[in-house]
């Protein structure tokens, strides 16, 4: 009988520490179980060339003028500068961020969430406008102030800009990687709770960018600092 | 004598290629040869005539991208730095990064007391224009453009400016960091009633 | 020595004649290394870390007020002393109103008293009541001193010379426009356009990091209907007809930066500078009707707002002491110093007299002046706030404002033609701001047209509205 107890004391203590990992793994960088809509997070549609596991971000294209009025994405569009916007808008759900991306005559506008865009009253945590030259972005426009998680911990936000043949950009996060679908032409409003330097007000993000098949094209990390 | 002169055609090049080299080189030292990371000094009170005089010692001191240190010679010792390189490291904040250096903030969004920058100190803080004009973090709020007096702000969502004086037109001379080719000055402007800009203010002054 | 031994030269005297060169560079290439780490170390060095001495004023001129309306004078005085970080520790600073009725008296003077305020620092001084009563309304200037200091400023600039002047309406027509109705502007014919871009009809953007974008920063109106439009972007002005053909190009030998632009009765061009070389002020060129540098000249003052013709050359309102000085005359240039001692409070009218203009808080009061008596007066309120005065200018036996209003999510310009009765003719403009232009650029009369300066995503271009016949 001695023998069972230990053998019974020695599963309990085995499935505690399993659970505990599971938990640490969840709350110390681990993949996260849902994007921010609540919807559960799932691999991307392609396996890419980076780190397992890959969660797969959310991203639509809708027509400017065809936003959801009322919509969180309509409350972005609405904040345009005089002049109209130009081709559609793009919509991304991730794990830590929502965004919106549209283009003006000369500039992106970008709208950052930290919420589920889909509950009534949620609002936009940050903004960010990028001149645009020879349809370049002059600047990741990195924002670092307004968003946070839950916990409390900063969300920053910046614009990656993709090659011509890529389909994908995968952003390392803790413990996982978030991939973006590249849509609609435009830049990939990217989000990140880590590697963030509060004290330069300076966030870097390591990127890799894969085609269709989820090849790998290349890595970089973009350095953005808080400017403008 | 013939290998003389070869030697001298040699060193001829090799100091006009060092010239050509460095020159652009110079411009980008000012941040990395004189500019510290000198934490700040936390104050009780902070004034608006305080405030003005942080603005007054940025005057003529240039602009810098992301930039947020300046001595205080009365010019722009990193003239002419390239537009497309955001870490030239050149003298002078951009519109940000003075006006959060002019506001005496802290680097914590969460919070609202007063910290004294050196002037030497390279900080830019983690707002934008745009977050000021969204009034994002604990110092900063929208107000009515009506209601603007000395140090509030305008600010649109690519540049914010910070109001020196009001003129008997009507327009505002406003002190700002204004861009690579306009440096940091003042200037007369009518953002007050255009509709991109936002009033800001920051919160605590000592009355 | 035989051709075989030519053809068979040993390959190290090829090297023999490199090496030389080679020793050269590397030696080129460490001296010049040295010295640029020396000299930039040594420049480096030579910025000084310490804040510098600051002193400095503002003051809103009351230049019109009602008849009766008391007057206090304020002064917000900035002073930091040399080697001082701590920008709360400020120095001792004091001051003396120099104050005459009228424009002959004698001043006399009169101490400026600290205000009780922990915020700011200001100097002020009550007018006493027998000279803010006078008819011929007073004139003053301030004199202000760091204690220990340096020697005072004045504001104005140009002291006893060109002293501000405060004159009272005494039966302005009053103008009510009760709250602004947004969203039923008047467009003009649009005279003039030209796409954002760099080719031969394009207006161009500036380059640079800086947001928003600038271009198109001013536009005059010839005597025959031409619009000049500055690209400064580009270092030229276009040109187009009375009829609208163009646009002709005029090279300028300009900084390509935001300025105002005025043509002179010559069909000659002057451009004021928005940016100064270090330690200077800004410029005012002049160019002729062909884009030749003709001359060019400093203002007297380092913050410029706008320019204009004036009866004899152009004349360019200067802050901060907020008058107005003529930089040239018949094409002379009028040195800085010859600029303070001619300013004035009004805008000189090339029809004679000034116009004078003061925006206080929700009212905007407006005088024609002649040898120092008010002609006519306007006071116009609203309770809808006002920006600035963009144009304050007769037209025939009228006078035309145009100014903008605003609330937080929108503004428009109002335009109003004033006569005696008050407002014979009012409509509003959009703003039309997706670039920025010289702040009080954006309009023109020219005849009995108004000319308004606009821009959106697609361009800049001017629309013209037609103002009536004068009167």
């Amino acid at each position: 009988m001695p023998e069972a107890r230990e053998a019974a004391v020695a599963t309990v203590m085995a499935l505690g520490l399993l659970a505990g990992a599971a938990g640490c793994s969840q709350d110390g960088g681990g993949a996260p179980t849902h994007l921010l809509d609540g919807s559960p997070a799932a691999p991307p549609p392609v396996v890419l060339d980076a780190p397992m596991p890959q969660i797969g971000t959310k991203a639509d294209a809708v027509a400017t003028s065809r936003v959801a009025k009322g919509s969180l994405a309509a409350r972005c569009v609405a904040s345009a500068p005089a002049d109209t916007s130009h081709g559609p808008a793009v919509e991304r759900i991730g794990a830590t961020g929502v965004s919106v991306t549209f283009r003006t005559a000369s500039a992106l506008l970008g709208c950052d969430g930290d919420t589920d865009p889909g509950v009534g009253d949620s609002r936009w945590c940050g903004r960010a406008l990028g001149r645009l030259e020879h349809g370049r972005l002059r600047d990741p426009r990195l924002d670092a102030a307004g968003c946070a998680t839950p916990a409390g911990d900063t969300v920053a936000f910046a614009w990656f800009e993709p090659g011509p043949d890529t389909s994908y950009v995968a952003v390392g996060q803790p413990g996982y990687v978030e991939v973006y679908p590249v849509v609609a032409g435009l830049p990939v409003r990217i989000s990140t709770t880590s590697k963030i330097d509060l004290q330069e007000s300076r966030v870097r993000f390591d990127v890799s960018e894969h085609d269709a098949h989820g090849v790998l094209l290349g890595s970089s990390t973009l350095d953005a600092r808080v400017a403008g | 004598m013939r290998a003389t002169r070869s030697f001298v055609v040699g060193f001829i090049l090799g100091v006009g290629l060092v010239a050509v080299g460095s020159a652009g080189a110079y411009h980008t030292r000012f941040v990395a040869d004189n500019c510290n990371s000198a934490p700040p000094t936390p104050t009780s009170f902070i004034t608006r005539e305080g405030s003005a005089t942080v603005a007054l010692r940025a005057r003529f001191e240039g602009y810098q991208w992301a930039g947020g240190c300046w001595n205080d010679n009365d010019r722009d010792d990193s003239p002419n730095d390239p537009h497309e390189d955001a870490a030239t490291g050149g003298e002078g904040g951009d519109c940000s990064g003075f006006t959060f250096k002019v506001w005496r903030e802290s680097l914590t969004t969460s919070d609202a007391s007063f910290r004294q920058w050196g002037m030497l100190r390279y900080v830019h803080g983690p707002y934008t224009a745009a977050s000021f004009k969204a009034g994002t973090g604990a110092p900063n709020v929208t107000v009515a453009k009506a209601s603007l007096i000395k140090m509030d702000a305008l600010a649109s969502y690519g540049h914010i400016g910070l109001i020196y004086a009001t003129n008997p037109d009507g327009t505002d001379r406003i002190i700002e960091a204004k861009g690579e080719d306009y440096g940091t000055d003042i200037w007369t402007r009518a953002y007050r009633g255009n509709p991109s800009y936002s009033g800001v203010r920051r919160t605590g002054w000592s009355s | 020595m035989s051709q075989r031994e030519s053809l068979h030269r040993p390959p190290s005297i090829g090297r023999r004649r490199l090496s030389p060169v080679l020793a050269g560079l590397v030696a080129g290439c460490v001296l010049a290394s040295l010295a640029a780490v020396i000299g930039a170390t040594a420049v480096a060095q030579r910025s000084p870390a310490g804040a510098r001495a600051i002193f400095d004023a503002t003051h809103l001129p009351p230049l019109l007020r009602l008849q009766g309306e008391p007057v206090r004078l304020t002064y917000d005085v900035h002073c930091a002393l040399e080697g001082v970080d701590d920008p709360e520790q400020s120095c001792d600073v004091s001051g003396t109103i120099h104050l005459r009725s009228g424009r002959h008296d004698t001043f006399r003077a009169i101490p400026l008293e600290p205000a009780s305020t922990a915020d700011r620092r200001e100097l002020t001084v009550t007018v006493p009541a027998n000279v803010a009563s006078s008819r011929e309304g007073f004139e003053y200037y301030a004199e202000l001193r760091e204690v220990g200091g340096a020697g005072p400023i004045l504001v104005p600039g140009g002291g006893a010379d060109a002293p501000h002047r405060s004159l009272p309406l005494p039966d302005p027509t009053e103008v009510d426009l009760g709250v602004h109705t947004f969203g039923s502007t008047a467009r003009g014919m649009r005279v003039v356009s030209a796409p954002w871009g760099d080719g031969v009809s394009n207006v161009g953007l500036e380059p640079g990091r800086a947001l928003p974008a600038i271009g198109a920063s001013a536009f005059d109106v010839d005597d025959d209907g031409s619009v000049l439009l500055l690209d400064e972007a580009h270092g030229r002005v276009l040109r187009w007809g009375p009829t609208g053909t163009g646009p002709s190009s005029v090279q300028l030998s300009i900084d390509r930066r935001l300025a105002d632009m005025a043509l002179d009765d010559d069909g000659s061009i002057y451009v004021l500078e928005s940016v100064a070389a270090q330690e200077r002020t800004p410029l005012v060129r002049h160019f002729d009707a062909l884009g030749r540098a003709l001359r060019s000249v400093e203002t007297a003052e380092p913050g410029p707002s706008q320019l204009r013709r004036g009866p004899r050359g152009p004349v360019v309102l200067q802050q901060p002491s907020h008058q107005w000085m003529p930089v040239a005359e018949t094409g002379t240039p009028t040195a800085a110093p010859d600029q303070a001692r001619r300013a004035q409070v009004g805008r000189p009218l090339r029809t004679g007299g000034e116009v004078v203009v003061l925006r206080r808080a929700d009212e905007i009061l407006v005088a024609l002046v002649s040898n120092g008596r008010v002609r006519e007066s306007w006071r116009v309120t609203s309770e809808t706030a006002l920006a600035e005065v963009q144009l304050a200018e007769p037209l025939g036996r009228r006078l035309v404002l145009v100014f903008r209003t605003y609330t937080d999510a929108t503004g428009e310009f109002v335009v109003l033609a004033l006569d005696r009765r008050g407002v014979a003719t009012q409509f509003s403009t959009p703003t039309d701001e997706w670039a920025e232009a010289a702040p009080l650029g954006r309009f023109r009369i020219s005849g009995r047209h108004l000319y308004r300066l606009g821009s959106d995503g697609s361009g800049a271009f001017v629309e013209r509205y037609d103002m009536g016949a004068p009167s």
